[in-house]
């Protein structure tokens, strides 16, 4: 029987991150992927705090010349247009961290998994894992593809598995919903929507509405990635079907049917259901859970694929660490889940000030004073391991939110659309 | 209206209002209110709302939305851009 040091579940960013640093230190390893690549996947946009993991992976320069759109920052602004934010990661970060990619995920996911595999992986694809059973000393993986079953074994498994969650599923562990409100997405691809001008053109837009929001991603030349999230209920009555649900959402926007007035769908709208969670335990014996499988935030701050990437290389690094295939400790195991949960902390405390209206008037009006700027900047670039200062920013940032919900010192946000004057402005 | 620049606006800030600073350093996104900021005040907003009329036949309907839109030169700008496309 075949025997490999480490088996991944899953062949998106977290599995080809793990498995190809893990393969270029010398270990041998198996991804296992249910889908024909290229696929489409939702989650376009990098944040840079994940370019470090893709330089290290050495796959850097090949994104660099694949034609991806440039994203050198991010912009927020209301539904009515009246309230506009835009951040330029280079302003507050170092020359590495100054930009990232806005990516079409059927391509930037292909390009890492042939990456893992030049990096010394081998690959499984199709097929699906059907068993694992775990002894003492090793995994035993039943994985069956169209060719029919094959049997391996494995010192470590990898759960990179997406939201399909194979390990936390299989195990029935405990996991929490993080208190976050379930929410719904309806998106689709265009062509011909309204683009930024010279270097802002690569810039995510997040227009905020009273409740929800859209994220407008520019991937390449042409096509730009548009979506909604909301309440799963306020969604649902928003028409019959997700095509209707989405155009009577633009339509009461000003902001999105400015963007949108000449664009042109291209293929069909999709939708996702976003029940964030996360696992109590992201690491078991001879188990570490990377990316999704480890929980699911909401996508407001891009902040999945940079989670998915770094979760990924923190795998890597704790079985690279183990001696010689011994089971993980008690400690590594409860060392490794604090990391990933500081990692989605971070996010999930952003998260909730995006969606109170108190907070984000804060997270609207920055002002100078504390370098609150230069904080926001930071965190919508992904920074989640914080020096003191950063701390301290961050904390003033939250205690300035919740001041804001008893006495304004920002300016409350305004969301109403300005009547349609009737008078053109053109003689 | 095809196209407003940062620069034209910084043209009109100086026409109607009274600045300390040079207009060089005024970047797109410095609040134009407050301490920490270019330092306008209500009479200088008053008075870009009325050059906005003039030039731009862009009228601004209340304060709440004038607060948001006159919050920096950046989301003027943006702001602007909308109301004739």
């Amino acid at each position: 029987m075949n025997k490999f040091d480490v088996a991944i579940i899953g062949g998106g960013p977290a599995g080809s991150a793990a498995g190809s640093l893990l393969a270029r230190a010398g270990k041998s390893v198996v991804i296992v992927e249910r889908e024909i690549f290229p696929r489409f996947h939702i989650g376009e946009s990098l944040i840079p705090f994940g370019n470090d993991v893709l330089r290290e992976m050495g796959v850097w320069n090949e994104l660099e010349n694949s034609g991806f759109m440039k994203k050198l920052g991010a912009e927020f602004t209301l539904s009515n247009s009246c309230g506009f934010q835009r951040f330029w990661f280079r302003n507050n970060l170092g020359p590495n961290h100054a930009r990232t990619f806005q990516v079409e995920r059927a391509k930037f996911d292909s390009i890492l998994l042939n990456h893992a595999l030049h990096s010394g992986c081998e690959i499984r694809q199709p097929a699906l894992v059907e068993s694992i059973e775990w002894s003492d000393h090793q995994a035993l993986v039943t994985i069956r593809s169209p060719e029919g079953s094959e049997a391996f074994a494995a010192s470590y498994v990898i759960d990179a598995s997406g939201r399909d969650a194979w390990i936390g599923k299989k195990l029935n562990l405990p996991k929490s919903d993080l208190g976050l409100s379930k929410k719904m997405a309806v998106f689709a691809h265009f062509e011909n929507a309204y683009r930024n001008e010279g270097e802002a053109e690569g810039h995510i837009t997040i227009i905020r509405m009273e409740e929800g929001w859209f994220w407008m991603i520019p991937l390449d030349e042409k096509k730009t990635s548009v979506g909604i999230v909301l309440n799963q209920e306020k969604l649902k009555s928003c028409g019959p079907d997700l095509e209707s649900r989405f155009w009577n959402r633009v339509n009461a926007s000003s902001e999105a049917s400015f963007r949108l007035k000449n664009a042109k769908l291209i293929g069909d709208f999709h939708a996702a259901t976003d029940y964030s969670y996360r696992y109590h335990q992201s690491a078991g014996d001879r188990w570490i859970m990377a990316g999704d499988a480890a929980g699911f935030i909401d996508p407001i701050f891009s902040s999945g694929v940079m989670v998915a990437l770094r979760s990924g290389r923190l795998a890597a690094q704790t079985i690279l660490a183990q001696p010689s295939h011994e089971k993980l400790s008690r400690k590594v195991q409860a060392r490794y889940t604090a990391k990933i949960h500081q990692m989605t902390g971070v996010f999930l405390k952003m998260i909730e000030l995006f969606y109170d209206n108190d907070a984000f008037a804060v997270f609207m009006n920055p002002r100078s004073l504390f370098k609150l700027r230069e904080t926001i900047n930071c965190l919508v670039a992904g920074q989640t391991e914080m020096s003191f200062g950063f701390k301290c920013r961050f904390q003033l940032f939250q205690i300035l939110s919740w001041l804001q919900r008893r006495i304004t010192i920002a300016p409350r946000l305004f969301f109403e659309e300005p009547v349609k004057s009737t008078s053109s402005a053109k003689p | 209206m095809a196209n407003v620049s940062i620069d034209e606006l910084k043209q009109l800030l100086m026409e109607n209002c009274m600045l300390n600073i040079p207009l060089e350093e005024i970047k797109e996104d410095l609040p134009l209110f407050g301490p920490d900021g270019l330092g306008l005040d209500s009479i200088d907003a008053l008075q870009i709302t009325v050059a906005l009329e003039k030039k731009y036949k862009a009228t601004i309907p209340n304060p709440d939305i004038a607060r948001q839109v006159l919050q920096n030169l950046g989301s003027l700008r943006e702001w602007l851009l909308r109301q004739t496309a």
